[in-house]
């Protein structure tokens, strides 16, 4: 990863609604796509996903819990962010820390258990202050998954956060 | 097979010339931009598997046209259906034979129209289509053939490798 | 836990709230195998500390799943998430405690008989603060045992009336391509092309998707099967021929079903009239369409939320 830092500006301000001059580096990188890759889904794997949760859900019962598992967009991609991340897409890192800061599915057909194609880009970057006046930049990565025929699923989406620490 | 003349005698119960035909797939794609029946069950294999059907499977209406044509083939020059009525009772499966058969079940007053029954066939003999229809004969014009029918193989296609759907019985 | 009878959906219906739960480290540990995510910190009580945290620190998508599988929990079986967008706002680690809930905002009736249930969903920690908050769309299927909606499709296909009015240009090469794909010969009467006998089927609306005023019958919460025409009949005036502008005009005579051995039948007939551009009748033609669902027999479902 380049050191964007460099291409900051801060001097430009911090008043909420202007921010600062984009590098162009981080323009350029809304619209990059990630390596292609098929994600394959077992029903294995549904149940160490489902495992993982039960405890914290209080869903550990096995008694009247015998329905048909139905896989979602989010058991194909249950971390957006890592996903797109290892697909080889870069990370702004220009502030303090980066963290996850949210996920979301939006899912148009039924996936069915199987193998889906997924193309993960960056789709938007945003830079922004924060009502406390700490500077941030939001990164969404987008993954459109596709069955093995083409037809759109749906899409898995990470945000990463790279926050500015407080006191600056 | 076809004549440009009307059939020389009309009699009830006289039996039409078989015609077998074959679909393709590439047939069905044809059919389904000519008619604008986009249905998925006549070229995505998956899709209608997931509808229930084994494969790919032929549109009634494309059985339905394979017995009008044995009808008006054999009327000849200027005859033309002026009723159809088609019934579909069983799938045909892309790639398979498909019979066609005919007779006439009534000879109207005047000669100028017959009264057929048609239908479909596999290759093991179950009937998947049936219909009825009123043939309208054409007025005979004599040996000029003026208003001809037109094969589609006068047309300079003898190019055109992927018309594989023409009737076998010529 | 109880969940929450599907019937009393509606803005304000609350969850029954989970929790306060400790998280634990197995949780991470199985999360990170699941998901695929073993950056240290999340399980590694020293590598979360050098990045100064208390404790390994739970993976944000976890909480997200959590939510996910309460929501599965409370709004039943017959349900599918269609979207959910979750914010993580704070880190939260093992031995910290929170609690989950959720509330329905909002409840949209679909025309298949569906509903389009948006939820708030949130995680709270013990201080109260808000750790994670989403948003959920969740679409609850319609009854099984309600059956196929026969009244609805007659309403929606206006049976009896006319349904719409299309006008289609035959051109010579609508014609021909006609011929050339069924493998028949053009005709001609003086210099006109005729158009096949079924060439009917390429001027009419419902297959061309000009009229689809039953679409959601694609979107039954039932299997369907088949999908085609039952039978097709024309009676003609004249043949249609090349340069016709035709004006065809559908309409709904029937609309039944029929429980059959192979399932449950659905038929819609409709007949369509062809005038041509001096407003003449050219062809009367009938159209029988049958689909096959399999419906499940009420007394065999026993869904718990009747």
């Amino acid at each position: 990863m380049t050191d964007l830092r460099a291409a900051v500006r801060p001097e430009l301000g911090r008043r909420p609604g202007t921010g600062w001059a984009w590098s162009g580096e981080l323009a350029a990188l809304v619209g990059s796509v990630g390596t292609v890759t098929t994600v394959a889904l077992s029903a294995a794997q549904i149940t160490r996903l489902r495992a993982a949760v039960a405890r914290v859900a209080g869903l550990e019962r096995a008694a009247g819990h015998d329905r048909p598992v139905r896989a979602t967009l989010a058991d194909y991609c249950p971390d957006p962010l890592v996903f797109a991340l290892e697909s080889g897409l870069p990370r702004p890192q220009i502030l303090d820390r980066v963290i996850d800061g949210g996920s979301a599915w939006e899912q148009r057909l039924d996936p069915g258990i199987g193998t889906l194609t997924a193309v993960p880009r960056i789709t938007e970057i945003v830079e922004r202050v924060t009502s406390a006046g700490r500077r941030l930049i939001r990164t969404c990565y987008e993954t459109e998954l596709r069955t093995s025929r083409g037809a759109l699923v749906g899409w898995a989406r990470g945000f990463s956060l790279d926050l500015e620490d407080g006191d600056a | 097979m076809s004549t440009t003349m009307p059939p020389a005698r009309l009699e009830k119960g006289q039996e039409l010339p078989t015609a077998v035909r074959f679909t393709t797939t590439a047939q069905l794609v044809r059919y389904a931009g000519a008619a604008h029946d986009f249905s998925g069950i006549h070229y995505d294999m998956e899709y209608a598997k997931e509808r229930g059907f084994p494969t790919v499977i032929v549109h009634g209406f494309l059985k339905a046209a394979f017995l009008s044509e044995l009808a008006c083939a054999w009327g000849g020059a200027g005859s033309w259906l002026k009723s159809f009525a088609v019934r579909y009772e069983g799938i045909d499966v892309v790639g398979t034979p498909i019979v066609c058969r005919g007779r006439v079940t009534e000879v109207m007053p005047g000669n100028d129209q017959v009264a057929l029954e048609l239908w479909t066939e596999r290759a093991d003999g179950t009937r998947t289509t049936r219909a009825t229809g009123i043939l309208q004969l054409g007025e005979h014009r004599g040996a000029d053939d003026r208003a001809g029918a037109r094969r589609a193989g006068d047309h300079d296609d003898s190019g055109n490798d992927n018309h594989d759907h023409r009737e076998t019985s010529d | 836990m109880n969940g929450v009878r599907t019937q009393t959906l509606e803005a304000g219906t609350e969850f029954e709230a989970r929790g306060p739960v400790v998280i634990g480290l197995e949780d991470t540990v199985r999360w990170a195998a699941a998901s695929g995510d073993y950056t240290p910190f999340h399980f590694d009580p020293a590598a979360a500390a050098d990045r100064g945290f208390r404790g390994p620190v739970a993976h944000g998508p976890w909480k997200s799943a959590v939510l996910r599988s309460l929501l599965d929990e409370w709004l039943g079986q017959s349900s599918t998430l269609v979207e959910f967008d979750a914010r993580y706002l704070s880190a939260d680690c093992v031995g910290d405690e929170l609690t989950f809930g959720g509330v329905v905002s909002s409840v949209e009736a679909a025309d298949d008989g569906s509903r389009r249930v948006r939820c708030d969903l949130w995680a709270r920690r013990a201080d109260g603060g808000q750790s994670v908050a989403a948003t959920a769309v969740v679409v609850v299927d319609a009854q099984p045992g309600g059956g196929l909606p026969v009244d609805r499709l007659k309403a929606a296909v206006k049976l009896g009336e006319d349904a719409g009015s299309f006008v289609y240009r035959v051109d010579r090469n609508d014609i021909l391509s006609f011929v050339d794909a069924i493998g028949g010969w053009s005709r001609a009467d003086d210099d006109d092309t005729i158009a096949p006998t079924t060439f009917f089927a390429a001027l009419d609306p419902v297959e061309r998707r000009d009229l689809d005023l039953d679409a959601f019958l694609q979107r039954l919460p039932f299997p369907m099967r088949g999908g085609g025409n039952a039978f097709n009949e024309v009676d003609y005036v004249r043949p249609i021929r090349e340069g016709d502008v035709i004006t065809v005009t559908t309409r709904y005579t029937d609309v039944y079903e029929k429980k059959g051995s192979r399932g449950t039948l659905l038929f819609r007939v409709r007949t369509n009239e062809l005038r041509d551009a001096d407003g003449q009748l050219v062809a009367t033609t009938r159209c029988g369409h049958v689909l096959t669902y399999d419906v499940p027999d009420p007394a065999a479902t026993g869904e718990a939320s009747a």
